[in-house]
This record gives structure tokens, C-alpha cells and sequence, in this order.
């Protein structure tokens, strides 16, 4: 396994051996460029357009009001584009947004219907779906979702996994050593301090800013606990040693996630989660998908501890943190980025799922499995079964490439 | 082995008391007020009368029903809070107005205070509901509101809309300033002496075995899951109706799939490097990437419908008429089970031949085969006694997923081919926000699946001596 470093994660595809990977990877490309770029793409609003007199780049300013750059003005808030009859224009590829209903045609209409528009170019490639919006300009938004909630959920639990695998794997059941007294101090501090963070503190949190109160909580209660070791020790100076048994804690801790039903879990939390946000999606899904990646830093660093090299490091006297996150974890990250690549392409299915199931996912992202969804409706809209489908096999094929590319290379 | 067998049950005694703690407490974040839900089915028989009598016999009703459900009771064995809380804080109902003392206790901290005014409030409600005063009808909107109000700028704009009320010229209420004024004069109390520090000194209280977890978990264990909320139906009568198709939906499919890649899986070992062997593992890569619910989208759509071929009915497990013999049953049974069958198995078909396939592999070069063929056994004996029961040890540890699989591994399927089991049983309950039903099948999904893991590690030290010999046992 060669040694791995960051900017190995940008490879071009020409360096990979097989066709298929290279494929994978350049598929990998295309949908995150889609992805980036899908406003510029699929917009109901022309990219560049001269009316009466005046010229407007609306879909550039519509990028610009949602990154709150700027604000529409009041004349053009409501403004339907493709209605007016514009001195000049030049439209994205797809003259069409994905929550645009085609007012003129209806729903259903099969790939290839021209609408009543202005060109060829406004023609519904890939049929439209039960409110009569475009579906190839819903793949292209939905592809967005895919991807954040693939990626943002990976990232999510690669932080989780790799951590909890490093303590499992490097430091093991005896490889954290600290005195009695210490470690006794530190549990006084972490429960004082987590009682008054969280249950005396709760009423610092009504003006419902719970992110930033969790997180200043967590911050205030390592700061104690790190403080009531020191203040342990600093009394007991002769205390006996003990060892930390974190291997076990972690290995319980997996044991018990992989015991709770995935998709159960997320349909029931989602459920009960009103208005959730697509970061909270992501984080629960992250939350709930770490323990494969943790088993695979563990097992790779169990190895690792072993090898001569993380032995002279220690002998030199480096400390233990540095030779994890210098050392011991880039040799090992050859198998977790497969099962990183994996973990992607879980989330995404996972994703879909929810959105075919109509559960979780807030109603105004366009998600393939949404458009697949309504196939169900209707037994005339085979393109509704057919089209979204293959955009999350392709999807999740790449992925699942990807990672074998990397277990091979 | 006994020994053994022991060390895992301890071991999996945290994972279920885990598991057991997490239904819990998602059933009691479940949004709505479970007595009025309850109540207003019960109680819209009962009109007439005096409304402040009314409101009596509601509150008794309230009171009992709360009881019954055990929301009068603490929480746990044990509570960790704070100076300020009261120990029989569980008591104060309805739940409405719970809520609203929880934030006005959180946000001034002394409860003797909040206590009085709540009472003084309640000593108002009564009086105004007994004067029975139609003009009086936007004062006791207000008294409605004020109870479970706990935004300061809110309660203060009610208290002054009722101060009119009361101290108006030719008021409809005069009689009872002196009510309003102890109601007042109660709430001044509570704003403008707060002890706050209470909060900072840590209380822990034990309550003992009455406590709602302690009579959830009792109930649980004697098989009595509650009733449903939309069709009042035991939960447990309404899970094992729907269990029975699930089960025969996923054990077909789980044994198919096993016939399938077991021979599979050996063949293309035998055959590896080959390009055979080479396609077939393309193939198999390829179906174990297909996403099920596409599968399923597209086989209703082609294979179900009169617009395209249709061979397969869509909905449901069929009609079986009264006198169906076995075979017409069997028949009609297959022929609906056909499309939903086939997607759940090709997937686990590729995965488990994949694994055979490995394990075969690593198995045939291994110095004992090597041996085996030195002393001039013929092939069919290597293979099949010799390697083949060596390379199912994989198997056994996916044995651990096929109990909670069988159970809850269709929810997508069956809701496409609409058949009535288990997994259109979560969603229908998802979207009904029928909770019972739904923490019942998560907490039986996730027990089968630690009883699952437990039988496949059991079974594993079993076929392979060795494992019971490491002293910590990781199957990571």
C-alpha cells in the first residue's frame, strides 16, 4: 500500500489501471460538476437576457440571492422569465427549474413533448412528472441532494469512525495509562460540569439556538474535565496507575449501534423530527454509519502498532497523538477510503429511500428518489420508472467502483 | 463452550438494556398529548351540564386515564436535577400544562412561587367557568391561554387584557377582582423574586420500581405492547397479522437466495481467473449495485401493468377462494410472490456467492488441500468433503443478519407490490404517526438482531473450537 497523502484524493483518471475505474471516476467528476453547477444548467431563469431595453443576467442573480449576496428587486421578485417576450436571450441547457410546472401541457407528458415555448431547446427530454415539471431538470437538482447528503454524511462518519477507530486500534485496552487519581478527577469534572451545562444551563438555550449551545456545552465540559485531572492530580500526587480499557469501549459501543436496525432507526428519529433540514438528514445518517469505518481503522492500526517504524517513533520520544495522525493513520487509510467509498454510496441509496418513501426529506429539494416515487401514481409514465432509477445505479455503481479501484490499486 | 455461551449473554445484556432505553425514550418524544388523544374519542358523548361541571368531570377523566397510562409517574429509577425542580414535579397535569410550568420553573427557578400561582389560576378558571357568564366568554379564552403560556411579554399581555376584564365599568366579572387581584399579585411574586441559583445545586432522587420505564419494560416482557392509536387494535395482534406474510415473503427469498450462490459461489472458484468466472463476477457486481426499489419500480411497471405485459398481478397476496385445494393456494401465492421475491433475493445472491467464492479460493490453496491431492484423492472428494464445509464458516457469521432480515428486510418491497406485512406496517404507522406500532417493531427488530448475533457467535465457537480460546472476543 503506498503511503497516502491528500492530494492523491484529486487523481486524474488517466493514472488508474482498469477501464472501469477510469469510467468510475470520470462519472464521479461529471456528477459533481453537474452537482455544482446544476443552477446553470436547469433554470427557468435565462442566463443572459436583453428586455425592454434593459439587460439582466437572472440566473446568476438568483445564485447570488440564495448565497444572500444580494436581493432581487421588487419589479423582478415574480418575474416569469420564459413568459416574456425577451429582445435577446440565451437560456441554460435545460430552459426549465425543477419545481416549474408546465402550465401549458399538464403533467405527464412523454420524453421528447415540445412544450408551447419559444424553441426546440424547451422541449421535456426525459417527460415530465404528475405536476407537469421537467424530469431531466429534476435529475440534475437532485443530483445536489445525492451527493451532499453522500458525501456530507461520509464526512460525517469518516470524523466518527477514524477517531473512534484510532483510540480502539492504536491505544487498545492498555494503552492509556493515567493515575487513579486523575482519572477520578476528570469523572468528578465531566459530571459537574455536564449537569451544569445541560441541566442547570437548559434555560440558556430558549431562544432555541440549539446548535451553539450544544456545542459551547461540549467545549465547556472538556474544559472541565481536562481541569478536574489536573486538580486530581495535583492532590494525589502518589496515585497508583490505571489503564483506560477504550478497545472495549469501543468495540461495545459498535456492538451496539450495528444491533439497532438502520433504516428503522432514521425512519422512526426522521419521523419524529418536524421540519427537518437536510443537515439534519446528514447528521443522523453520518451518526448512524461510523462503526464500519471504525472497524477498519481499528483493525488497520492493530497492525500498524506492531510495525517497527511506529516502535523507533516511540522510542524517539514523539508523542503518542503525533505518531497516530503523522504515522500510523496514512499508512492505514488504504482500506477506510474503500469503505469510505462504500459509506457513500450506502448514504445515497439510503437518501433515496427516504425520499421514495416521502418521509424526511423537506419537500422543497427535487431528490431521485422523489421523482421515482411518482412513478407509482400513474402505469403510463415509464419514464418515471426508468430515468431516476438509472441516475442512482449509475450513481451508486461509481461509487462502489471507485472503492474497488482503490482496494485493487 | 458453556463457559462461552455465558461470557456472550453477559456481554449482550448492556447492548438489550441499551436498546430497551432507546425505545423508551423515543416513545416519549413522540409529539402530541397521548390522554387527550385518548380523551376526545372517550368523552364526545358527554355534553350538557353546567361547564363548569364539565370541566370537573374532564379533569377527573384526565387525571384517571393519565394514571392508567402511568404520565403521573416519574420517569426513571433515579433522577439527576437540580435544587429547583420539586420531587413530585411528574404529578402536575395536563400535559399542556406541564410544559408551560417546565419553562416558567427552568426560567425563575422557585417553585413554592410558581406553585401558588398555578393554584391562584386554577382557583380563577373556577370561579369564572361557575359564574357560567356568556359576556365573560373572552376572559376565560384568555384563562385558557394563560395556562399553558410560559413567554413572560405573552402571560403579560393576557394578565392585562383580564385586568380590563375585571376593573371595566359595568363589568360582567366585578365580583371576582378579588380572585384576579391574588391571581395578579401571585404571578408579580413568581417574575420578580426568582431564586436561579437553584438550578446549580445538583439533586439525585431515587423513586423506586414506580416509574414509567420500570411498568413499560414490565408490560413489554408479559407481551403487552399497548394499542394502537388510529385503530385501537393491539399492537402485538396487529404486528404478528402482518408478520405472517413478511415471513413467508423473506424466508422464501433468503433460502432461494442460498440455493442459488452456494453452487454459485463454489462453481466459480472452481473455474477462477477463467472468463467465465470473470463475467459472472461482473455480472453479480453489477446486481449487487442495483438498487432493489428500482428493481421493484421497474418490475411493476414492465411486468404488472395492461400498458406493458402483464403477467403478474400488482397489489397484494390475492384472493384464495373459500374451497382452494393446497396447490390452486400455492399457486396463487407463487404467482404474487414471483416479482417481490426475485428483488429480494438477487441482491444477497450476488453478495453471498461473492463470499463463497472468496473463501473457497483461499480455501483450495491451502497446504491441507495441497496434501489432500499429493495423497491422490479425486477431485469431487476435495471439493466437496474436504473444502467446501470449511469455506461456509463465512456463512455462519451472516447467519447473525438473517433473523432481524426476515423480519423488517422488505419495507421498500412490500410497499411497492403493496403486500400486508411488516414493512407497509411501519410506514402506514409512520404516516399515521401511530407510535406504538412503530417502537414496538423497532424494539423487536433490534432484539432479534442481538439474538441473531448471539446464535451466529455461538454457533461459530461451535464449528471452530478456537474462538472460545481468545479471551476477548472480536468479530470485528
Amino acid at each position: 500500500m503506498p503511503k497516502f497523502s491528500w492530494t492523491s484524493v484529486l487523481i486524474a483518471p488517466r493514472q488508474l489501471r482498469e477501464r472501469t475505474h477510469r469510467w468510475a471516476l470520470r462519472v464521479l467528476y461529471a456528477l459533481v460538476m453537474i452537482a455544482l453547477l446544476a443552477p446553470f444548467i436547469a433554470n427557468d431563469k435565462p442566463l443572459w437576457c436583453r428586455y425592454e431595453g434593459q439587460w439582466y443576467a437572472p440566473a446568476f442573480r438568483e445564485v447570488a440571492v440564495q448565497l444572500k449576496l444580494t436581493q432581487w428587486p421588487t419589479d423582478q421578485l415574480n418575474r416569469r422569465w420564459y413568459t416574456l417576450a425577451l429582445e435577446q436571450e440565451l437560456w441554460p441547457l435545460i430552459p426549465f427549474g425543477p419545481d416549474q410546472k408546465d402550465l401549458y401541457s399538464g403533467g405527464f407528458r412523454a420524453p421528447l413533448s415540445r412544450t408551447k415555448g419559444k424553441s426546440w431547446q424547451f422541449t421535456h427530454w426525459l417527460g415530465t412528472d404528475n405536476l407537469g415539471r421537467d424530469v431531466l431538470s429534476g435529475l440534475i437538482w437532485g443530483t445536489r441532494v445525492s451527493l451532499m447528503i453522500g458525501l456530507g454524511a461520509t464526512a460525517i462518519a469518516a470524523l466518527l469512525g477514524i477517531f473512534m477507530g484510532s483510540l480502539a486500534g492504536f491505544w487498545g485496552n492498555t494503552g492509556w495509562q493515567m493515575t487513579r487519581a486523575r482519572f477520578m478527577g476528570a469523572c468528578v469534572g465531566f459530571t459537574w460540569s455536564a449537569f451544569w451545562a445541560f441541566v442547570s444551563g437548559i434555560h440558556f438555550a430558549w431562544n432555541q439556538q440549539w446548535g451553539i449551545y450544544i456545542m459551547g456545552g461540549m467545549l465547556g465540559v472538556s474544559l472541565f474535565t481536562w481541569l478536574g485531572g489536573k486538580i486530581g492530580a495535583w492532590l494525589f500526587p502518589t496515585s497508583r496507575d490505571m489503564s483506560i480499557p477504550l478497545d472495549d469501549f469501543v468495540m461495545r459501543t459498535i456492538e451496539t449501534m450495528n444491533a439497532i436496525p438502520g433504516l428503522l432507526l432514521l425512519l422512526s428519529i426522521v419521523a419524529l423530527v418536524k421540519n427537518a433540514t437536510l443537515w439534519g438528514i446528514i447528521l443522523i445518517i453520518g451518526v448512524l454509519s461510523w462503526t464500519t469505518i471504525a472497524r477498519y481503522t481499528r483493525g488497520e492500526l492493530m497492525r500498524i502498532r506492531q510495525m517497527e517504524y511506529i516502535q523507533a517513533a516511540r522510542v524517539r520520544g514523539l508523542r503518542a497523538v503525533r505518531i497516530v495522525l503523522r504515522h500510523a493513520l496514512p499508512n492505514a487509510m488504504g482500506p477506510v477510503i474503500v469503505s469510505l467509498a462504500f459509506g457513500v454510496s450506502g448514504a445515497i441509496l439510503l437518501e433515496s429511500s427516504l425520499s421514495f418513501l416521502g418521509i424526511g426529506i423537506p419537500s422543497d429539494w427535487m431528490t431521485w428518489g422523489k421523482l421515482l416515487s411518482f412513478s407509482r401514481m400513474t402505469t403510463a409514465a415509464w419514464w418515471l420508472a426508468v430515468f431516476p432509477g438509472l441516475a442512482i445505479f449509475i450513481t451508486v455503481t461509481a461509487f462502489n467502483l471507485l472503492g474497488e479501484a482503490v482496494a485493487k490499486e | 463452550m458453556w463457559k462461552y455461551i455465558a461470557r456472550r449473554l453477559m456481554l449482550a445484556l448492556p447492548t438489550l438494556l441499551f436498546i430497551s432505553l432507546l425505545a423508551f425514550a423515543l416513545n416519549q418524544c413522540t409529539p402530541g398529548d397521548p390522554v387527550a388523544e385518548r380523551l376526545t374519542v372517550e368523552t364526545s358523548r358527554s355534553t350538557g351540564g353546567n361547564p363548569a361541571d364539565q370541566a370537573t368531570l374532564y379533569s377527573a377523566n384526565y387525571r384517571r386515564l393519565a394514571h392508567q397510562l402511568g404520565i403521573d409517574q416519574p420517569l426513571f429509577y433515579v433522577s439527576v436535577t437540580s435544587l429547583a425542580w420539586p420531587d413530585t414535579f411528574h404529578r402536575v397535569l395536563p400535559l399542556d400544562e406541564r410544559k408551560a410550568t417546565q419553562q416558567l420553573v427552568a426560567r425563575y427557578g422557585n417553585w413554592p412561587a410558581i406553585q401558588t400561582y398555578r393554584s391562584a389560576l386554577q382557583q380563577w378558571h373556577t370561579r369564572l367557568l361557575q359564574l357560567n357568564e356568556p359576556r365573560a366568554a373572552t376572559a376565560l379564552a384568555h384563562t385558557e391561554q394563560l395556562k399553558i403560556q410560559h413567554d413572560p411579554a405573552r402571560i403579560a399581555r393576557l394578565m392585562d387584557s383580564l385586568s380590563v376584564a375585571v376593573h371595566q365599568a359595568n363589568s360582567a366579572i366585578t365580583e371576582l377582582s378579588g380572585e384576579f387581584n391574588q391571581l395578579s399579585y401571585a404571578y408579580r411574586h413568581v417574575t420578580e423574586q426568582p431564586t436561579r441559583w437553584r438550578h446549580y445545586v445538583p439533586v439525585v432522587r431515587w423513586y423506586g420500581i414506580h416509574n414509567r420505564y420500570h411498568s413499560w419494560l414490565s408490560r413489554v416482557w408479559k407481551g403487552d405492547f399497548g394499542n394502537s392509536l388510529v385503530s385501537a387494535q393491539e399492537v402485538s395482534e396487529k404486528i404478528s397479522r402482518a408478520l405472517r406474510w413478511t415471513l413467508q415473503l423473506n424466508l422464501s427469498a433468503i433460502v432461494l437466495a442460498y440455493l442459488l450462490a452456494i453452487p454459485l459461489g463454489v462453481g466459480s472458484a472452481l473455474y477462477a481467473h477463467t472468463a467465465w468466472d470473470k463475467w459472472l463476477n461482473l455480472g453479480l457486481f453489477f446486481l449487487y449495485a442495483l438498487p432493489s426499489f428500482w428493481v421493484a419500480s421497474l418490475l411493476s411497471q414492465f411486468l404488472a401493468t395492461p400498458d406493458w405485459l402483464n403477467w403478474f398481478p400488482s397489489m397484494g397476496v390475492g384472493d384464495v377462494p373459500v374451497n382452494a385445494t393446497v396447490w390452486e393456494v400455492m399457486g396463487i401465492r407463487i404467482h404474487h410472490f414471483a416479482l417481490p421475491v426475485f428483488c429480494l433475493t438477487y441482491g444477497s445472491l450476488a453478495y453471498i456467492s461473492r463470499q463463497v467464492r472468496t473463501s473457497m479460493i483461499k480455501i483450495l490453496n491451502a497446504d491441507y488441500i495441497r496434501t489432500a491431492r499429493a495423497k491422490g484423492l479425486d477431485n469431487r472428494t476435495i471439493v466437496w468433503r474436504h473444502a467446501f464445509p470449511n469455506a461456509l464458516f463465512p456463512l455462519i457469521t451472516m447467519f447473525g443478519g438473517l433473523l432481524p432480515r426476515a423480519v423488517a428486510g422488505s419495507v421498500i418491497v412490500e410497499r411497492i407490490f403493496n403486500i400486508p406485512g411488516v414493512g407497509n406496517l411501519t410506514i402506514d404507522a409512520i404516516y399515521a404517526n401511530d407510535w406504538p406500532v412503530v417502537y414496538t417493531l423497532l424494539l423487536l427488530t433490534a432484539v432479534l438482531t442481538v439474538v441473531g448475533i448471539l446464535l451466529a457467535d455461538i454457533l461459530y465457537a461451535w464449528a471452530d473450537p478456537r474462538v472460545q480460546l481468545t479471551k476477548s472476543d472480536t468479530y470485528a
